[in-house]
């Protein structure tokens, strides 16, 4: 066997090589294969969002241990609703086809307490997958390796099977993108992917005022501790203005199973409570909008100042679906909310 | 332990940065394209952490950086702006003690340092990370990487004591914080700095100057020499352009200049962004008003670079231009670097009777008339150290 076959073996075998991640070098671009397909669904608009709320508070124990099958239930029931369609695999459908590549971006900074559970992301993976998604083409990540297993995410490197996986471990471009006010270098598996699900969670955040769906992709690039200035103001914003974002990510599952309105991002028990509820859009903007509002309701329920008052407020949101970015809808007037 | 080339061209440092910084290309390159896990980073991890100085304990687990103005609140398990430090538990570490990610055995007027032993040899340093974020940056690769971004192939592991061992091993005299932000790598460069003077070695730091009061009087009473850029004269541009503000760079200018340390000072012309003549006017008439004469000030050409990259390089009449304002300021000492030699622009003239008293090519020095650190020629005192 020549070198060049054994290694192109070696690289079939470990899945990467389809994500244009083979022989990456300097000024690479994505593969052909990497091109983006349209999605049925539409791309999100500051004009109108539809987002669609599953909330069963059973689906979180007294232990704090999670019932899988009510929330497989919620999951469906959610994306169903959102995309409109009879049945969860036509909802899938909508978004995903055979020929994606999909990249899931949780959340795991804050540990175990404190994550996109695990649960939910194996099931959004099982949705994935029944809309034609092959399990090869599905990777988890997010910032570091040492985050997903603090989180309880098995780190997998290699097939078969749904891989997961730190940014240390692929890498980022080489190129700087610019954005506005921001510079920064994509993490790899962005750049490959066709498809991203951003799966966020709901929590306070002391610098940025909330860290949900717009938040979440600061584990998408190489130098989020460059963004925080601010309030992280414009930072968040203009870094969802990026094209690799804008036309990659097709669905926020946001998992609000439990929520931090106080103290974060880590994991602070005394202002972390059970909500039991998942937050579904294609608009990442008014995802966070939703969100924003369910984190000032239970600060208020608990006796504590808004946001606003705090001058801890999240101007990003808005300035996201502003005239000049157009990420989504920030207008709370235009956002649909659905309960399921 | 990995050998230090014998010596290491600006291009090829860079080079090796890049390399450092492509972050995921290493890994290809080494792994032919797949994920990997390096099994010895988490122990090179482990070695590379201490206790961060200057900072507070906040309620909460936070904790405040001293350091430099920013003042980072930093939650547990988050880190600076810097990059390099990490907030675990309530305690703060730096992540790149000992950890040298670009070196090179430069000669000193590579940092640039002329009036400083004159061709003298620098091992020099830098870790991942820095406290600006300039659009313009040289060395981005690796001073806006976080550690775990560069590939543990390119990061040389040297402690204080090894790094001083090697600097004498070969044969340097000075030990030279540098290429990234050595305010970031505070730990090591203090360290490395006392443990230098115990090896018969001078330590410099060349620096952006965004350090608070107390560390930097700190670490000067082990520092030699000091480069400080004063990249602009508006605090618009040092927010905008590298995230910072431009008051506490004067001030860490006059300090360094009050201790009695040695200091010069480089400005990178940047097209269109700082080299207008009212700001370049200002700067200079300020230095010579704060710091005197006789500070060398060194304007650096711009090249492309980063978040620049649709800016053309700077014009040699622009950099000309400049060096008129300084003279016409009243700076006895102004340079123009980062050019192919030009015009003379490198040498030293002496400022009472205009003779050549070091004369350079590049970063080598190629005729030295100076007597006891006196113009060789009317005996005027050269400043310098």
């Amino acid at each position: 066997m020549s070198n060049d076959s054994s290694r192109r073996e070696f690289l079939v075998t470990l899945g990467l090589a389809a994500w244009g991640l083979a022989g990456c070098g300097r000024n690479q671009q994505p593969v052909a294969g990497a091109q983006i397909r349209t999605p049925r669904a539409p791309s999100p608009t500051p004009d109108h969002a539809r987002v669609v709320i599953a909330r069963r508070p059973d689906v979180v124990a007294g232990d704090g241990s999670i019932n899988v099958d009510l929330l497989g239930e919620m999951l469906d029931a959610a994306v169903t609703a959102l995309a409109q369609q009879p049945k969860p695999v036509a909802a899938w459908q909508t978004y995903f086809g055979p020929d994606d590549r999909v990249a899931v971006k949780v959340n795991t900074l804050g540990g175990a307490m404190s994550s996109t559970h695990p649960q939910l992301a194996q099931l959004v993976c099982a949705g994935l997958q029944s809309a034609g998604v092959a399990e090869s083409n599905i990777i988890v990540y997010d910032l570091l390796n040492e985050h997903l297993r603090a989180a309880g995410y098995e780190v997998k490197l290699t097939g078969p099977g749904v891989r997961c996986m730190g940014n240390d471990a692929v890498g980022y471009e080489d190129e700087v993108t610019v954005v506005r006010q921001v510079g920064t270098r994509f993490c790899r598996l962005v750049t490959n992917c066709t498809a991203i699900v951003n799966m966020p969670l709901l929590k306070d955040h002391d610098l940025a005022g909330v860290s949900i769906a717009l938040k979440n992709h600061f584990g998408s690039i190489s130098n989020p501790n460059k963004l925080h200035t601010n309030h992280c103001t414009p930072y968040i914003a203009d870094l969802n203005c990026a094209p690799v974002l804008r036309s990659k990510q097709r669905l926020i599952i946001c998992d609000a199973l439990r929520v931090g309105y106080e103290g974060g991002p880590t994991f602070k028990p005394q202002y972390t409570v059970p909500y039991g509820a998942i937050i579904v859009s294609n608009d990442p903007v008014a995802v966070d909008v939703i969100g924003l509002e369910i984190i000032e309701q239970l600060r208020a329920k608990h006796g504590l100042q808004s946001l606003m008052a705090l001058d801890r407020a999240p101007r990003y949101i808005a300035m996201a679906g502003d005239s000049e970015r157009r990420v989504g809808c920030a207008d709370r007037d235009k956002i649909e909310l659905v309960e399921v | 332990m990995s050998d230090l080339p014998e010596k290491m061209t600006r291009r090829q440092m860079l080079k090796r940065c890049a390399v450092a910084g492509a972050g995921l290309g290493l890994g290809l390159v080494g792994l032919g394209g797949e994920a990997f896990e390096d099994t010895n980073a988490a122990h090179a991890a482990t070695l590379r952490m201490r206790e961060a100085m200057f900072y507070d304990k906040l309620p909460g687990n936070k904790i405040q950086c001293k350091i430099c103005p920013k003042q980072c609140v930093v939650g547990d398990g988050e880190r600076g702006f810097c990059g390099n430090k990490e907030n675990r538990g309530g305690t703060y570490y730096t992540l790149v003690y000992g950890a040298a990610a670009c070196v090179g055995l430069d000669p000193i007027e590579k940092k640039p340092l002329f009036h400083f032993l004159p061709g003298s040899k620098a091992l020099s340093v830098g870790t991942a990370g820095c406290n600006f974020d300039c659009k313009d940056c040289q060395n981005w690769q690796a001073s806006q990487a976080r550690p775990e971004q560069l590939p543990e192939s390119s990061v040389y592991y040297w402690p204080p004591t090894t790094l001083a061992q090697l600097a004498v091993r070969y044969g340097a005299e000075v030990l030279a914080y540098t290429y990234t932000e050595p305010v970031v790598f505070y730990e090591y460069m203090l360290d490395g700095a006392v443990v230098g003077h115990k090896y018969g070695l001078r330590s410099v730091m060349i620096s952006n100057g965004y350090i608070n009061r107390e560390p930097m009087l700190k670490v000067a009473a082990h520092l030699d020499a000091i480069k400080i850029d004063l990249k602009g004269f508006e605090d618009d541009f040092y927010r905008k352009y590298c995230v910072g503000s431009v008051k506490p760079v004067l001030e860490t200018i006059k300090r360094v200049k009050a201790l009695g340390k040695w200091l010069e000072i480089v400005y990178l012309v940047v097209p269109t962004v700082n080299d207008d003549v009212k700001q370049v006017t200002e700067a200079c008439r300020w230095l010579v008003k704060a710091v005197g004469p006789d500070v060398p000030l060194h304007f650096s050409r711009f090249f492309p670079q980063y978040q620049l990259t649709h800016l053309p390089p700077t014009p040699f009449e622009t950099l000309d231009r400049c060096r008129k304002i300084a003279r016409e300021a009243g700076l006895h000492y102004v340079y123009i670097g980062n050019v192919e030699p030009w015009r003379g622009t490198e040498n030293t003239y002496c400022p009472s009777c205009g003779k050549l008293v070091v004369g350079r090519s590049g970063y080598r020095v190629t005729e030295m008339h100076l007597n006891s650190g006196k113009c060789a020629y009317c005996g005027h005192k050269i400043a310098g150290s």
